[in-house]
């Protein structure tokens, strides 16, 4: 019995120790990764700007981007509810409450479905569905007049919907 | 005793893990919509298996085998999860579209099924090889169910279109496509063996 306890521990041990070793070695390195994707899609969708200031509101964190001294605009997060889970956005808007761009951060929809949300065409580089809501006002963001995925409605609403209701909340916070 | 050859071959064909011994059938399903995911989860799964086979039959004979299962899956678990911090800190892209399944693979039977089968009844070589084959074989059923899927289904190969004005069948991407892919495969593997 005594024997048993001492394996196991002595297996956990050795575990723990390796997995403490890998994760001091990686956690700087994922750390600056999703630095890097937060700045890169910061860049993509306020591409004006050059200085965004990390704020906070009642939905998380928001940026407030500044072109010179000038405020240009913010950049919120905005949660979609997908058909296979959170569909996580960051979504840019100019003073006069216009989208500038949209980022999906983290989508888990189904693929040749859904995960379409960001498919980019030949010869493209920006998701062709994303970038129909560019110049549209956040806040009264809707479906009418946008061409949806194909057999993904579930996914077409979600990123709306989602979109909407944190630019709603958003701009009611800080006016 | 058999060849070395012969133990990493069998993993490659007669006891191929997803088309002979149907283990591991879980990520197979899920993740083999396209290439790019199959072939990251084979390299992934064989990298796990790899590592915990030849942990396991270099420490199989200081287990007491009433506590082995418990040993192994701290063993595959340790590795699973230094996969997952490697994907995270180098292939960020890949980790998100593998998603949920990186971490799964601590549940994946290929993986425990080596450790029982094999790894703690044979020598460290043998256990490599044979982790070795069994990896390359699924991450070869990996790489035919996804090519299979991606053309059919999203009418691209790794992404890249092939065919111009080829109309995909969206099914092929969805769970009924893996499902009939891996049927029709499963047949077709041994229908090649009985003849």
């Amino acid at each position: 019995m005594l024997r048993f306890i001492m394996v196991l521990t002595a297996v956990c041990v050795v575990a723990a120790l390796v997995l403490g070793g890998v994760n001091s070695i990686t956690k700087p390195l994922i750390a600056a990764q999703k630095e890097k994707e937060l700045n890169q899609a910061l860049k993509d969708i306020m591409p004006e700007a050059d200085r965004y200031d990390r704020k906070t509101f009642s939905g998380g964190d928001y940026y407030q981007c500044y072109k010179g001294k000038k405020a240009i605009g913010y950049t919120i997060p905005a949660i979609g509810e997908g058909y296979s889970g959170d569909i996580r956005m960051l979504v840019g808007i100019d003073n006069k409450g216009k989208i500038t761009g949209i980022e999906v951060l983290s989508q888990a929809e189904t693929p040749g479905l859904g995960a379409r949300c960001i498919e980019i065409k030949h010869r493209e580089n920006k998701p062709w569905f994303l970038e129909q809501f560019i110049g549209k006002s956040a806040d009264s963001l809707q479906l009418k007049g946008i061409e949806t995925i194909t057999g993904a409605t579930i996914t077409s609403e979600a990123i709306v919907d989602g979109i909407r209701k944190y630019a709603v909340d958003f701009l009611k916070e800080i006016n | 005793m058999k060849s070395l050859f012969a133990e990493f071959k069998k993993g490659i064909h007669i006891e191929n893990p997803t088309f002979a011994l149907l283990l591991g059938l879980c990520p197979t399903l899920a993740v083999s919509n396209n290439i790019r995911n199959g072939l990251g989860m084979g390299i992934a799964a064989t990298f796990v298996l790899l590592g915990s086979n030849i942990i396991i039959s270099s420490i199989r004979k200081l287990i007491p085998t009433k506590i082995r299962i418990p040993c192994y899956i701290v063993v595959i678990a340790t590795f699973v999860t230094i996969v997952e911090l490697l994907l995270k800190a180098y292939f960020p892209v890949l980790d998100r579209s593998l998603g949920i399944f990186v971490p799964l693979i601590v549940v994946n039977c290929i993986i425990l099924g080596r450790a029982e089968a094999f790894a703690s009844k044979n020598t460290v070589t043998y256990s490599a090889l044979d982790a070795l084959g069994m990896g390359i074989g699924f991450m070869l059923a990996l790489l035919i169910i996804s090519s299979i899927r991606e053309f059919l289904g999203s009418g691209t190969l790794l992404g890249f279109q092939i065919i111009q004005g080829f109309q995909p069948a969206i099914i092929m991407v969805l769970a009924p496509g893996a499902l009939m892919t891996l049927g029709l495969l499963i047949g077709f593997n041994n229908w090649l063996k009985r003849r």
